[in-house]
């Protein structure tokens, strides 16, 4: 069975990969065949990735939450099925290939770290409430992510409009407007599944970790971003702040979470408790 | 096949030329049945500010597409001014081909044109009221029918604005999402700027404000756009409302400075703003364009998202003939199907495997001498069944007119449900 596993890991390493590319030839090049294609191989990228994950858990005895490569590929996951969700609620088609590269990009990188270890490391992960911090973590790091790249869209999109270059990527984008009111609406989502992580985190952690502390790097990490975020969206409202500046905010905000992110994992692992 | 074309267009005539020849529906209406009359068996004539084709299938013989051309030429008393020279004839999957690439907009002054597919069904809805079309032209023209929506669907050949006034309309729809909720501004009254204008009001526009030197031609312009005007001194204090400017006048100092606009951009709280400047000299001061959420664009950039998009349409030409290829095979196909000879052959080789697989059911029951007997008597039997109608088929379609010989192969394959083979 671990080598169905690894084969699955490898299949969708390769599936995301075409996807993206897909992506990226209908963006860039405008490819009639990419455009007609690069929907129906996220889906079906999706649902084997899907597939994947239940034959995973079912076979460990644990869901794949116990290691942050683990969560790793969950976020690729999520993220790539965020913005397939998007795509049909606006029936906007061409702005996917960053997301999936993003997407793309983790679930390579967990496919390469991440351990098939059967059952809890750690008996405090077998928890209702972890499901739930977990999922929402998810959630929200997946919606700052996608804020960001349409923060990233709208500035190429201003530019593109300021300095007069009428190109295929100036074609393929949505309207500017469009991509503001995403990129804050994805914004907003993040923020509240993130005040949801830091509530239920404060109710579980304690109950669950006898050596418990505040100074957790990534329970402090994701508090600085929580607030940076809250304090965005409300400057954004009392200073009236829209356009280029708003689109800053959403790529300097998921620059900050990299970087706190990554600095948390380096310095404690998961969290430090255990 | 006996379709014939003759016909001028942009490229062959001038438009002093081509306005001559102009037949309006209702003008075509009345002469089509009288040209059929005349010289064919069925025709459509199909007539726009472009081009001016007959398609029809000949009477006789003897007929001349000349002396078509000399009649539509004379009906507009058109003669010294249109010269037969003018036209072009085309003849079988020629015609139709020209047909294929007119009706899929690759053949228009503008390539992708949309309204050329309209034009072509409302000239094939006037000859079906005239009663002039039959079975050739109907399948040739419902082909066209169907190049022209796939060529529009399949490919990018109609896509993207290709006038300066509509690239204004694609820019702004490019920054908005919804410009029925915004609010524009016309400051003068140039012919491309009111184009503009006209476009915005088309597309939905909430509000929109004239300013002009002259009042009288600022209420004119109020009346048809539906618009309100306000004075020259006004517009800085309106600025902070509207979403887009269009600014076409001749004046020597700019009409909208930097101050203005940044103070505009600071009340309206940061909204983008598209300020597009077509007059001559410049309206607008060129240094505004460096404040943020501010974009101004004159005719260059206009003319560039023009000249961009109908590059992207030419280069789409390559699939629009695939696809004309694609149809006019199809067609081929429908046409020799429906020719006496592969009818007949169809109708014996249905007969034959009727025959074979009902004799297969009992080859068990009889020995193989008699087996080869029942073989050969059923054969036999088919034949002679068969005789009569082989010929009468063949003969029924000798001498008979494209359309009604299509028309009873049509019946003959119906009837033996030849069809679903």
């Amino acid at each position: 069975m671990l080598l169905v596993l690894k084969i699955f890991k490898i299949t969708l390493s390769i599936l995301y990969i075409i996807t993206s590319w897909l992506y990226g030839r209908a963006f860039f090049k405008d490819d009639k065949i990419a455009r007609r294609l690069k929907t129906k191989s996220l889906i079906f990228t999706l649902t084997l990735h899907f597939i994947y994950l239940i034959i995973r858990t079912a076979e460990l005895k644990h869901p794949p939450v116990t290691s942050v490569f683990e969560l790793l590929n969950v976020l690729g996951f999520s993220l790539a099925l965020a913005y397939v969700i998007i795509e049909f609620i606006t029936k906007i088609k061409n702005t996917g290939f960053f997301a999936i590269l993003i997407a793309s990009v983790l679930v390579i990188v967990s496919g390469i770290f991440s351990r098939d270890i059967y059952g809890f490391e750690y008996d405090v992960l077998k928890n209702e409430l972890l499901a739930l911090h977990v999922t929402s973590a998810l959630v929200g790091y997946s919606a700052f992510a996608l804020s960001a790249i349409y923060g990233l869209l709208y500035i190429m999109l201003y530019n593109k409009i300021k300095s007069k270059t009428f190109d295929t990527v100036y074609k393929n984008l949505p309207n500017l407007e469009k991509i503001e009111s995403m990129l804050c609406k994805s914004a907003t989502v993040g923020f509240f599944a993130l005040t949801f992580v830091i509530t239920v985190g404060f109710i579980w952690l304690p109950k669950a970790f006898k050596n418990f502390s505040y100074t957790d790097a990534k329970l402090i990490g994701t508090l600085i971003i929580w607030l940076v975020y809250g304090g965005g969206l409300g400057i954004r409202k009392i200073a009236n702040l829209s356009g280029k500046k708003t689109a800053t905010m959403t790529i300097v905000g998921f620059i900050l979470v990299f970087i706190l992110m990554g600095f948390a994992n380096a310095m404690s692992g998961f969290h430090r408790f255990y | 096949m006996d379709l014939l074309l003759v016909g001028l267009n942009h490229k062959t005539a001038s438009v002093e030329v081509r306005e001559k020849i102009y037949y309006t529906l209702e003008e075509t209406e009345k002469i089509l049945p009288e040209i059929v009359y005349l010289f064919l068996k069925e025709g459509v004539l199909l007539s726009t500010c472009n081009r001016t084709e007959l398609y029809g299938v000949l009477k006789s013989e003897e007929i001349k597409p000349e002396q078509l051309i000399d009649f539509l030429i004379s009906k507009k008393e058109a003669t010294g001014f249109v010269d037969p020279s003018h036209f072009y004839i085309m003849r079988s999957y020629d015609a139709i081909r020209h047909l294929l690439e007119v009706a899929s907009g690759i053949d228009s002054m503008l390539i992708g044109d949309v309204q050329i597919l309209g034009q072509v069904k409302d000239a094939y809805e006037v000859a079906v009221k005239c009663g002039v079309v039959g079975t050739l032209l109907h399948e040739v023209f419902h082909t066209a029918f169907r190049t022209g929506k796939r060529a529009k669907s399949e490919t990018s050949i109609s896509e993207g604005a290709v006038s300066v006034s509509y690239a204004a309309v694609e820019l702004a729809e490019k920054i908005f999402a919804d410009l029925s909720k915004k609010k524009g501004m016309l400051i003068g009254a140039g012919e491309t700027a009111e184009l503009t204008a006209k476009h915005l009001v088309a597309h939905g526009i909430s509000e929109l404000y004239i300013a002009n030197r002259t009042i009288e031609r600022a209420q004119k312009l109020a009346e048809q756009f539906n618009g309100k005007v306000i004075k020259l001194e006004e517009i800085p204090d309106k600025l902070a409302e509207v979403d887009i400017v269009i600014s076409s006048v001749t004046v020597d100092n700019y009409i909208l400075t930097f101050h203005q606009v940044k103070n505009a951009i600071s009340k309206r709280g940061n909204k983008p703003i598209l300020i597009i400047d077509i007059g001559v000299p410049r309206n607008v001061e060129p240094k505004i364009k460096d404040i943020e959420n501010v974009f101004l664009e004159d005719i260059d950039s206009l003319e560039s998202i023009a000249k961009s998009n109908y590059e992207r349409r030419l280069n789409e030409i390559p699939k629009v003939q695939q696809i004309i290829d694609e149809e006019l095979k199809k067609l081929i196909k429908w046409y020799e199907a429906h020719q006496v000879a592969p009818t007949i052959k169809l109708l014996r080789d249905r007969f034959e495997e009727i025959r074979r697989l009902e004799i297969e059911k009992y080859k068990n029951k009889f020995s193989p001498e008699d087996f080869e007997k029942v073989d050969a008597l059923t054969k036999s039997l088919i034949n002679k069944l068969l005789h009569t109608p082989t010929v009468n088929i063949r003969e029924s379609s000798n001498g008979k007119p494209e359309s009604e010989r299509i028309k009873f192969i049509q019946f003959v394959r119906e009837l033996f449900g030849l069809e679903q083979k």
